[in-house]
């Protein structure tokens, strides 16, 4: 009991010395004025920072016009990829076997065999 | 307020020079307090002109008169908060230079008074430092807003937009961490204090 009265009144103590501590620390570090370029300072500063949020700002910008602009260019490919493709799905049979016939037949440029016949 | 919310909305409104009047109404607490939150003078304006920078590009979201000054206090802890953060190697570096002048400095803080002003304020300031560091930038930053700064409970709930009940628990177990480092540091200055001279080794300082 009386050891724990001790411990108690120690802890008290200990706390007040350290309140008081704490309270000189407050004097020794009192409120202060500014320097002379202070304000210049931080003026210079936000402007700077102004700088780079405008620049970055452009650059998001043009980023998101490019991503705008070549988004539509694929839109373009695509639509105008799935046109042949469409008919090349949605033509009949024999359509399509025009077109396969057409593709196999095109290099063999049968003007130069006439000519090759002819000698 | 130390200013008229009027002159707040008006450098929301992009008025430079209500703007200028703002800062130079709360510059002179606002150095002080960052002053007592990182301990180092000599960083204080830097940290302050961030803290009115921060201000500048979020003034516009302020809508209340009342919520301003806990607002500012609020970006002053987070900016200080930072700079602790990026300073903490250094500080620990330097606080490990001070542990031997620490113990000195308990010394002197129990009872020698022959020192100079100067001195002296630097032996406390050096000393709670020493103290706070025992504990994270967090608690350090808090525990200065209470103990230091004599902000209180309802005040720091308006900082920190926490209730109070999670904010006691916190100021307890840091004051008491920061109060177990006290103790020990009293009681190396009072053993080296009773060590006979010429027992002392080599931290006699000679």
């Amino acid at each position: 009991m009386i050891g724990n009265r001790n411990f108690k009144a120690g802890n008290e103590a200990l706390e007040g010395r350290f309140d008081a501590l704490m309270a000189s620390y407050r004097d020794a570090l009192p409120d202060r004025d500014a320097s002379p370029d202070f304000m210049p300072e931080m003026w210079a500063r936000i402007d700077a920072r102004r700088n780079q949020t405008t620049f970055f700002t452009r650059m998001s910008r043009a980023l998101v016009t490019f991503a705008l602009a070549a988004s539509v260019l694929c839109g373009i490919l695509v639509a105008s990829s799935n046109h042949q493709a469409a008919s090349y799905f949605n033509g009949t049979y024999i359509e399509v076997l025009k077109m396969e016939h057409n593709l196999d037949l095109d290099p063999m440029h049968p003007d130069r065999i006439a000519e090759l016949e002819q000698d | 307020m130390l200013v008229e919310f009027e002159l707040i909305q008006r450098a929301q409104q992009g008025d430079a020079g209500a703007f200028n009047q703002v800062v130079t109404a709360y510059r002179r607490r606002i150095l002080g307090t960052i002053s007592r939150l990182i301990g180092r003078p000599e960083d204080v304006e830097d940290v302050a002109q961030e803290v009115f920078m921060r201000l500048f590009f979020s003034l516009e979201q302020l809508r209340t008169a009342e919520v301003f000054e806990p607002w500012l206090y609020r970006l002053t802890v987070n900016a200080s908060y930072d700079y602790l953060r990026k300073s903490r190697r250094r500080m620990e570096s330097r606080m490990a230079d001070l542990s031997e002048q620490q113990v000195m400095i308990a010394d002197a803080v129990a009872g020698t008074r022959a020192q100079s002003d100067e001195g002296e304020r630097r032996r406390v300031t050096d000393t709670v430092n020493g103290l706070l560091s025992s504990v994270s930038e967090e608690d350090r930053l808090l525990l200065t807003l209470k103990e230091v700064e004599g902000l209180s409970l309802k005040e720091l709930e308006k900082v920190y937009n926490v209730n109070e009940n999670a904010l006691k628990v916190r100021l307890f177990r840091a004051r008491q961490r920061v109060l177990k480092k006290f103790g020990q540091q009293e009681e190396e200055a009072a053993s080296r204090k009773t060590r006979p001279a010429g027992s002392g080794g080599a931290s006699g300082g000679e």
